[in-house]
Parts: C-alpha cells; structure tokens; sequence
C-alpha cells in the first residue's frame, strides 16, 4: 500500500542545503579555533600559576622562621616530631626576614634520596618539601637551590635539573653566620686548665641578626698555635653541674688542624706543636643538656701541661678574642613546574 | 518544487552558516584586546628582587655598624653602591649571570629648596625598556662626602633603583 507523503523518507537522503550550511559551519569554526588558539597562548595559565607557586614559596623560605619556630632542632626520625613540623621556613625570626638561620639552611638541604626515609633524621624527598613548603593540591615539581656571594661560594640544591619553562623566583638574602672565640697559646704560661665562660643573658641582649646565639648557633673556640706537643685530656661542661659531651651529635667535637680527634681515643687529643685545636659546640648541645636564655655555662679545659696565659676567658661581646662573622649574602632561587 | 534530485532549496541554512561565523570572527578580532597576563609577574618579580636587595645592602656587617647602602650615599661611592648592588641582583646559583641593568637616584629635602634628586649611580643608559622601580628610605649620618648636596645633619633620604632587563 502506498504511502502517501512519505517519499522523501524513504530514501534516507540528506538536503545538499544542510551539508553546504553545516561545512561552512564546521569549516570557519575550525578556522576561528586555530585562531583562537594562537590568540590564546599567552593566557595558558600554567605559568602564571607555577610562578606565584614559586615566589610563595620563596616567601615561606626566605620570610618565615617556620612552624614551630625552632624546627631545626626535631629529630625527624621519629614520625610524631616530622607530624609537628606543619612549615619549612629558613628565616630567623618573623622581624628579620632575608637573614636565614644557617642551620635550618643546612637542614633544608639535607634530604633523602628515596621517598622512603621514615627512621632517619632527614627530610623525605619530594614528600616533605611539596608537604611542608610548596603545598597545593597539585604535585609541583620543584628545583629550590641558594649559593653564598662570599668566601667559599658554596651551592645548596633541593630537587631534578629544571625544564626550560618554568615558574621562577630569585631573592637576595643573608645567612646569619656564627662566631669564634680564638685563644692564643702560650705553653711557657701558667694555666693547663682553661675555662671559657658563657654568659647568656649577656649575648641575647642584642638584636637577632647580630647575636652570638649558643641555642642556634655553633659556637667554636680555638686554641691557636701550640708552640709544644700538649694533650687536651678532659673538657668538662658545668652550669653548674657538671658533664662530658656527648658520643653522639649534638655534642662538642675537636679537630686538630682540622682533622677530628677524640677525647674517648687512648692517646686523647693530642695537638703537636704548631699545631691548632679547634673545639666545636654544635648546634643544639646546649638545648640538650637542658640550658635556656638565662643559662651561665662554664666549659673548661684540661691540658697536660700549661697551655694559656689566663685561666679563665669570656665568650663575651666585649672579649677583644671574639670574633662575629658578618651575615654572609646569598642569592636562592626557586624553580616550580 | 521539491523533485528527487539534490538540491540547495533553502538559502537559509547557508546564510545563517556564514552569518555566525562572520559574528564569531568580528567578535574575536575586533573587540577582544589580549594582554598576556604574565606580564606583571616577571614586573613583580624584578621589583622583588630590587627590594630585596636595598634591604640586604642595608643590613650593616656589624653591630651598631653602618650598612653599604648607608656608607654609599654619605661617601657618595658608586662604584661601591654598583658592586654590591649588582653583585646582588645578578648573581644566579649556577654560573651564568642575569644582565639586568640599573639607574639609581637619592631624593633628599633641604631646608631651602624642598625635594631634589640626586644621581648616584649610572649603571647603563635608559633607553624606555620595560623597567620596574624598587626604592627603600635610608637613614643617613654625617659626616657626608663634600660633593654631596645634602644639609649637613642625620636624616632619611629615598633610594630608588631602576631596574631593568638588558
């Protein structure tokens, strides 16, 4: 039976007016597109993006001491300390931002090869950087590296070789640099026994960046020059109790022209004439044994024979054997893709 | 009208066709200014980096100590001001160095004619490249270098770099 009206249908035919119409369309769309997006390359907002992740995160460096404050001196290896460390910030106080802490610096740059490193006292890698400093909900890439303007011109580096685009950040910055206290020799003089008196108080009262700091800062003390062979047979610390270091870090340590040696060997430390001894108090011993800003610390000394003019030295502004090493200048950068 | 062979019957289709495409390319071309957004990051990042160096410069070495930045200005040293200025803002953790080029001018007030500037250091001549500002007020005490127009007692005075890419 015929169907009337229904001729067109029935031979599934499309109107040449509709594909005319609809290749134009497709044909000037295409066109406007690949305009568009030749218009649009600079509005790709992935750089914008990776370059406010980076100068942020040269603020939370270079501008904020971190959260807590003194997070230099957790002991990573156990996850509750790594749990409490909510930010990474180098600076040395919130009022002096651009001075960092040398020693946040140096354990900053201290990571672990492998993304595993739960049990040791450093940061993982990349986990804790992206964690703790970068953030975002994104994983950034990042390469955060610092090199000093003086002296040695030492580079640290955190993070893979950089691509060639990429969001990118340069500050200029200081590092607060510690002190020493340099004692001369005279083994023709009265004292094998030499102390070296720390009067906190007395150093907290200047401003941070110019401080001598024994709670975050290393503190050395050389005996220079030995004009004989001597031995440092003890060194006690008392305040006013008294203590041997520590076996382990952090404690006090000794080089004898620069090469460590130490008080538990047989033959003690023993300097040959000519020779210097250098005592290091890391960073953080006197946090370990319980001392504060109001601590007064005697470390004294024991030789086998008279060694210095004076018994007693100050590890003091005033002492005219103190020297204070001016904040180095240091450029960071920081590179995020 | 309407037979069995393909036909273009409607000149609708192909008007409304070309109508749209010829508004979506007015639209685009003509009244859409594109301004690369990034522009004032790399602005920012300059200006950053000229701040943070005048405050590092003007970090004295030592307690109670006077700064480069200050001892630049009294002495009226450029040469000073260039070297620790450039070694800041140039300087990159690998070897090469960025070629950022920098004026630097000192405004002063005297008691008898007002605000003056002062030319300090001429690292390189302007000639309108994309240039950012980064200026600090530094504090200042005589004794001054004779060349200098400044009255003779402690006062604050602008420093403002010009900094620019090479």
């Amino acid at each position: 039976m015929a169907v009337i009206g229904r001729r067109l249908d029935d031979k599934a035919q499309l109107g040449l007016d509709f594909i005319v119409g609809f290749s134009i369309f497709i044909l000037g769309f295409i066109f406007v597109s690949m305009m568009m997006s030749g218009l649009l390359v600079h509005l790709q907002s992935k750089t914008i993006d990776y370059d406010a992740v980076a100068y942020r995160t040269s603020v939370i460096l270079v501008e904020d001491p971190g959260e807590p404050t003194d997070w230099q001196f957790l002991n990573l290896q156990f996850p509750e300390n790594r749990d409490s460390l909510l930010r990474i910030g180098l600076a040395l106080e919130k009022s002096t931002p651009g001075i960092l802490n040398e020693r946040k610096l140096e354990r900053f740059f201290l990571q672990s090869s492998s993304p595993s490193c739960s049990g040791q006292d450093i940061f993982c890698y990349p986990g804790d950087y992206r964690n703790k400093v970068i953030f975002g909900d994104y994983p950034y890439n990042f390469n955060i590296s610092l090199k000093y303007l003086s002296g040695s011109e030492k580079v640290y580096s955190v993070g893979p070789v950089f691509p060639e685009k990429h969001g990118y950040v340069k500050r200029a910055i200081k590092v607060r640099e510690s002190s020493i206290l340099s004692i001369p020799t005279n083994t023709s003089g009265t004292s094998n026994v030499t102390t070296v008196h720390i009067d906190f108080p007395l150093l907290y009262q200047r401003s941070v960046e110019y401080r001598v700091d024994p709670l975050n800062d290393e503190l050395r003390i050389n005996f220079t020059n030995f004009s004989e062979d001597r031995t440092l047979e003890l060194l006690t610390v008392c305040y006013p109790a008294c203590t041997v270091p520590f076996p382990d870090s952090p404690t006090i340590r000794f080089y004898v022209n620069d090469i460590e040696d130490y008080l538990s060997s047989p033959d003690k430390v023993k300097i040959n004439a000519n020779q210097n001894l250098s005592i290091l108090i890391e960073t953080g011993y006197f946090n370990r044994i319980g001392l504060d800003d109001f601590s007064k610390v005697n470390i004294t000394s024991y030789f086998s024979a008279n060694a210095t003019d004076l018994p007693t030295y100050d590890y003091a502004y005033s002492s005219p054997n103190l020297a204070i090493i001016p904040p180095s200048p240091a450029v960071m950068e920081v590179r995020i893709w | 009208m309407v037979n069995e062979a393909a036909q273009l019957y409607t000149i609708e289709g192909v008007g409304a066709a070309i109508l749209m495409v010829v508004t979506a390319y007015l639209v685009i071309s003509s009244t859409t200014i594109f301004t690369p957004q990034d522009t004032h990051i790399s602005d920012m990042q300059l200006q950053q980096l000229g701040s943070d160096a005048l405050a590092m410069m003007d970090i004295a070495d030592a307690y109670n100590g006077k700064s480069t930045l200050q001892l630049a200005i009294e002495g009226n040293n450029s040469q000073m001001f260039l070297q620790s200025f450039s070694r800041l803002v140039n300087s990159t953790t690998t070897a090469y160095d960025d070629g950022l080029k920098f004026n630097t001018m000192v405004y002063y007030r005297t008691d008898s004619s007002g605000i003056q500037p002062f030319k300090l250091c001429n690292n390189a001549d302007y000639f309108r490249e994309n240039a950012v500002t980064a200026t600090r007020w530094v504090y200042i005490t005589p004794p001054f270098d004779a060349t200098l127009p400044f009255d003779n007692r402690d006062q604050v005075v602008l420093v403002e770099v010009l900094l620019w890419r090479n």
